[in-house]
This record gives structure tokens, C-alpha cells and sequence, in this order.
């Protein structure tokens, strides 16, 4: 197993008197993708939001072996990247302008981020549309250009490189993605895996999850169910624990994968 | 856009030198020139008569304008993005109506022209004093509310602590605003009509010390919340997103308020309460140049100066030899531009 670069440990975080997320152990190692998973109102934004130090949690969280807060905000920003579910911006930047905004860590100067900037709408296909107004775009463009602006923050040079160690925390990010785009996001996302970027990803699609993660972690009210390989946390028992659904799971005619079917 | 403004503005300065109820022709500005830039006074007869008129009145009144209203459009531009509201302007955060307040109770109290230090009277003071503490009462007041703790509003993702520091703001603003009329009130009518003329904002009062007191407040914080521009374009994002980015979030809100309080407190002390200029100009600037604060901010600032500049040469000479508050040309003229502008553009700002 390789290198762990985010560790929760006993991660418990309360707010007026309910307990959002409790105990969780948890580990996301270097150029791995962890899915994260379970109900609404499971925990999974709470979880998440505590590794960005935001709220007051107990318990210890560890990015690459330090604690969160022992970090600069700029370096902390170079080697950890989140995107919240929504976006609160409604001013007429350009898609470009946008993913420039990720840049903001970084004194790489405007060459080398327009350069970045350029890969990415390439990458995101985004090329097209980046000179509309963001505010103009559909819920699923304006999702993508958000993917590419967290992406951007995370890049180190003209070269796409990122620092190894690298975190990615992605709250539904194929919310709002057609099928083509959410494959071809998930397929990218892996791409920055085998450069070493690890990737904590919250899901719906159990599928998805299984298809694409090399980590899954179940989460029902608050608490960590089960944390495994897709094959040990997408099962029948688990998902009905979970969820309070049936489901039967088939493996994927092609990869072998689990496959979830459900009973309708 | 920004050279654009940067050439308009020696002429729009230059008119201000020109205009007013003593006929001056430029020719004579012109050739007083070197005399203004030395502080001597000129040999040349003809010249004689003119310079003090040009060196004590119109200078330090068309240089204070273009102070006044370019810290005015800038701070707006930066309570814009602050607030995430292109509808925001300077005086959300309660800084006018605390320093109208203020400037009251001076007025009422002390009385308007006894002066208490450097030859700023007791309305200036009590004006620059009741905008820092209407505004600290805002600040303290939101930030002490549960809802607006930094973990909560970071958590919502929607920043509430702004959210809270903007309804804070409006009822100081409201509370300011009945002890003001409280104090018309009790006022006679001397007093009642200059707090409410004041309260049309005014260049009149322009002279050497008030001038360099803006230089020396307006122009450094200018510059401090234009420094600020990367963070506030990171600021529009949301209050969580600029965190994520590295934006030190409470360190920035704290910055700028204090900043813009520091200008606007000083803006209406000095030329009293000038409407519009701090909402329009960033707001139809955004539709030129953008929403990126670093354009934004520089075009906002030449834009604001020059426009408040025209707007006193106007205000002295349409009912010359009266004059007009200067507060009454900027809406009458404005309102109706910004309106026309609104439905060229429509929605475009806005959404």
C-alpha cells in the first residue's frame, strides 16, 4: 500500500447538539481515489469540510502527516483542493477568468497560468465555451468549469505537474454531468491519480463508484459503515444498511466490476 | 479603458481649475500653471488678481472632488465584491449614516464653525468619529451574532457572516437615521438647514488642510484595498471557495472594512454625503471592464474622480452664482444614465 497523504482519525464533529459525523477512521493514500458514500445527510459534505479546517472538530486530521492547521493558507492551498456542491458566484466572469481564479495560490506569473488554463478547457471541454459568461452556462458547463478551476489550483507548472502528496476533495462533482461528461470526468480524474494526486470524491452513483474508485467508504448518520475495495463496501447487506433499499449486485459484464441493480 | 480614464482625467481636472463664478479663461489657468506646481505667487499683473482665487478655492476644491470621488467609487467596488452584491455600496456597512450622525451632534451640540483641530470644524470630527464607530458597531455586532461564527458561515458555503454584517448594517443605518431626525427636531432652523444641506454632500468647504487630511487617509487606504484585488476576485467565488484557495478570509473582511471606513468616514466628513457615485461607477464599470477587481478597482477609482470633479463644475455653475449640492447633480444626472444603461445592457451586471 502506498503512502498515506490525508489520515482521519477518531473524526467526530457536532453541531447544535447533533452529532454530523462520529468517529470516523479513515485513510486516503497518494494517487488512490477514495468514494465517498452513503444517504443524504449521511455526513459525507461534514467530513469533508472538516480536512479544510473550517469547522471545530475533534479527533486528529493529518495531510501528509501534519496537521491541517499547521499549514500556511498558501501552502495549504498548493496541495489541497476542494469543490463545494454549489457555487455561490453570480458575477459575469469568463469561463476562462474562472479557472484562473485557481491560480490564486500560486506565483507561476500569467503566462504559465494561461497556459494551464489552456490545457484544462482543453481537457474539461471547455475550449468552446471559454469566453462566455459563467453565469450564462448551463448547470452542467458551470459544473465542469468549477472542476477545472480546483484542478488548476492544484498544478505546478506548464508541464501539468502537481506536487506529490496532492489532495483533491470533490463533493458530488457529476451532479449536474451528463453520461459522456461524467466518464470522461471520472477518466481524467484517474489520469491525475497515476501522476500521484489523491482524490476523495463524493458519489451518488453507486456504479460510478464501483467502476472508477480504488476506495470506498460507506457512510450512514455520521458513522463510517464500511470501508474497503468497491468489491468489500458495494454489497447487497452493506447497501441495504445503508440505504434501507434492496439491491442485487451482478458483476459488470466487462470489467467484473460490481454492478448494482435495483429492485424496482 | 484605464488609459482612456487616465487621459480624461488632467482635462476634467483642468475644467475644474477653469469653471466658476469668476470668469477665468484657460489661457490664464494655463499660464498660472507654474505658479500652482511652486506655491509662489505670480509677478505678472494679470495674473495677480486670478491666483489666489485659482490657488486657494478651485484647487483644493477640484483636487478634493477628484479625492472624494474616487475613494468613493473604489470602496463601493470593493463592498461590491466583499458582499458579493452589485448592489452593495459604501455606506452598507453603516459608515454614512453613523458619520451623518455624528456630523449632527457636532452641529447641534457644539455648533458648526468653532474649530477644534487644524482648523477642521466640529461637524468634520464628529462626522469622521460617528462613521468609524457606526462602523465598528456593525462589526462587532456581526461578528458577535452565532449565526455569522466562522465556522458556521464557512460550513453554509453561502458566507453568512456577510449576510448578517449587511442586515447589521441596516439597522444601524436605520437607528442612526431616527437619532438624526430626533436631533433635526430639537435643532432650530439655522442648524436644521445645514445638517440637511450637508447631507446633500458639498465641496464648499474645500481648503489646504482639508485636502491634505484626504491625501493622507483617502489615498493610502485606496491603495491598501486595491492591493486586496486577487483575494477579492477569489472573495467572489463564495466565502468557503476563497478559503480553499488560500484566502485568509477574516483577515481580508477585517482589512477592507476598516479600510473603506477609513475613506468613506473621511470622504463625508469632508465633502458630507455624496449618494451614487460609490454604487454606479463600480457597477457600470463591471459592464466594461468586468468583474476582476484589479481593472475594476483602477477604472472605478479615475472613473469615480473624474465624475464627481464634473459633477461640482456643474454644481457651481448651473445656478451660478448659488450653488447646487453637489449630492443633487451626481442622482439628477446619474439615476437616469445608469437607468438607460441598465436597459442597454440588461441583466447583464446583474445575474
Amino acid at each position: 500500500m502506498s503512502d498515506t497523504v490525508l489520515r482521519f482519525e477518531s473524526v467526530s464533529l457536532h453541531r447544535d447538539g447533533q452529532s454530523l459525523v462520529k468517529d470516523v477512521d479513515l485513510r486516503l493514500a497518494a494517487g488512490q481515489m477514495l468514494a465517498v458514500l452513503g444517504p443524504n445527510g449521511a455526513g459525507k459534505t461534514s467530513l469533508l469540510n472538516c480536512v479544510n479546517n473550517v469547522s471545530d472538530y475533534s479527533g486528529k486530521i493529518l495531510l501528509q502527516d501534519r496537521s491541517v492547521a499547521d499549514f500556511s493558507p498558501q501552502q495549504r492551498a498548493k496541495i489541497l483542493a476542494m469543490l463545494p456542491q454549489q457555487s455561490a458566484l453570480n458575477f459575469p466572469f469568463s469561463v476562462r477568468e474562472v479557472i484562473m481564479l485557481g491560480r490564486f495560490p500560486h506565483k507561476t506569473g500569467f503566462t504559465v497560468d494561461t497556459a494551464i488554463t489552456d490545457k484544462l478547457l482543453t481537457m474539461m471541454q471547455l475550449t468552446t465555451l471559454a469566453g462566455r459568461c459563467y453565469t450564462s452556462l448551463s448547470g452542467g458547463e458551470q459544473q465542469r468549469t468549477q472542476l477545472a478551476r480546483v484542478l488548476s489550483q492544484l498544478i505546478l507548472d506548464a508541464d501539468m505537474s502537481i506536487s506529490s502528496g496532492s489532495v483533491l476533495l470533490l463533493d458530488e462533482p457529476v451532479s449536474s454531468l451528463d453520461l459522456s461528461h461524467q466518464s470522461s470526468l471520472m477518466i481524467l480524474l484517474k489520469e491525475f491519480c497515476a501522476a500521484g494526486l489523491a482524490v476523495a470524491v463524493v458519489l451518488h452513483d453507486l456504479n460510478l463508484a464501483a467502476a472508477y474508485a480504488d476506495q470506498c467508504a460507506l457512510l450512514k448518520e455520521g458513522q463510517l459503515l464500511v470501508a474497503g475495495s468497491p468489491d468489500d463496501v458495494i454489497t447487497a447487506a452493506s447497501i441495504r444498511h445503508a440505504y434501507g433499499i434492496e439491491v442485487d449486485i451482478l458483476a459488470h459484464p466487462k470489467t467484473a466490476k460490481p454492478l448494482v441493480i435495483r429492485e424496482f | 479603458m484605464p488609459t482612456l480614464l487616465l487621459l480624461i482625467t488632467p482635462l476634467a481636472l483642468f475644467l475644474g481649475l477653469c469653471v466658476g463664478p469668476v470668469a477665468i479663461t484657460p489661457i490664464e489657468v494655463l499660464s498660472q500653471l507654474p505658479y500652482l506646481l511652486t506655491s509662489q505667487s505670480p509677478v505678472e499683473p494679470n495674473l495677480i488678481g486670478s491666483y489666489p482665487i485659482i490657488r486657494e478655492l478651485r484647487l483644493p476644491r477640484t483636487f478634493l472632488a477628484w479625492l472624494v470621488g474616487s475613494g468613493l467609487a473604489l470602496s463601493g467596488a470593493a463592498m461590491q465584491g466583499l458582499f458579493r452584491n452589485p448592489l452593495a455600496d459604501p455606506s452598507i456597512i453603516g459608515v454614512t449614516s453613523g458619520a451623518s450622525l455624528g456630523a449632527s451632534v457636532a452641529v447641534v451640540i457644539i455648533g458648526p464653525q468653532i474649530d477644534v483641530w487644524l482648523g477642521l470644524s466640529g461637524l468634520v470630527m464628529g462626522a469622521f468619529i460617528g462613521g468609524l464607530l457606526a462602523v465598528l458597531i456593525v462589526y462587532r455586532l456581526a461578528s458577535e451574532t452565532p449565526l455569522s461564527a466562522k465556522t458556521g458561515s464557512l460550513l453554509s458555503g453561502q458566507g453568512n457572516s456577510v449576510a448578517t454584517m449587511l442586515l447589521v448594517g441596516i439597522a444601524i443605518t436605520a437607528l442612526a437615521g431616527a437619532a438624526n431626525s430626533a436631533l433635526a427636531f430639537v435643532a432650530d432652523n439655522e442648524t436644521l438647514r445645514r445638517i440637511s444641506l450637508w447631507n446633500m454632500g458639498g465641496l464648499d468647504g474645500a481648503n489646504d488642510q482639508r485636502l491634505i487630511l484626504g491625501v493622507f487617509i483617502i489615498l493610502p487606504a485606496m491603495f491598501i484595498v486595491w492591493r486586496s484585488h486577487r483575494s477579492l476576485d477569489a472573495l467572489l467565488l463564495g466565502e468557503s471557495e476563497a478559503h480553499y484557495l488560500g484566502v485568509n478570509v477574516s483577515h481580508l473582511k477585517r482589512l477592507l472594512i476598516v479600510m473603506v471606513a477609513l475613506a468613506v468616514a473621511t470622504s463625508v466628513a469632508l465633502a458630507g454625503v455624496i449618494g451614487f457615485v460609490g454604487l454606479v461607477v463600480p457597477h457600470l464599470l463591471r459592464m466594461v471592464v468586468g468583474p476582476s477587481h484589479r481593472q475594476l478597482m483602477l477604472c472605478s477609482a479615475l472613473a469615480g474622480g473624474i465624475l464627481l470633479v464634473l459633477a461640482d463644475v456643474l454644481a457651481r455653475s448651473l445656478v451660478s452664482p448659488a450653488e447646487l449640492p453637489v449630492g443633487v447633480v451626481t442622482a439628477v444626472l446619474g439615476a437616469p444614465f445608469f437607468i438607460f444603461l441598465l436597459r442597454q445592457r440588461r441583466g447583464h451586471g446583474l445575474q
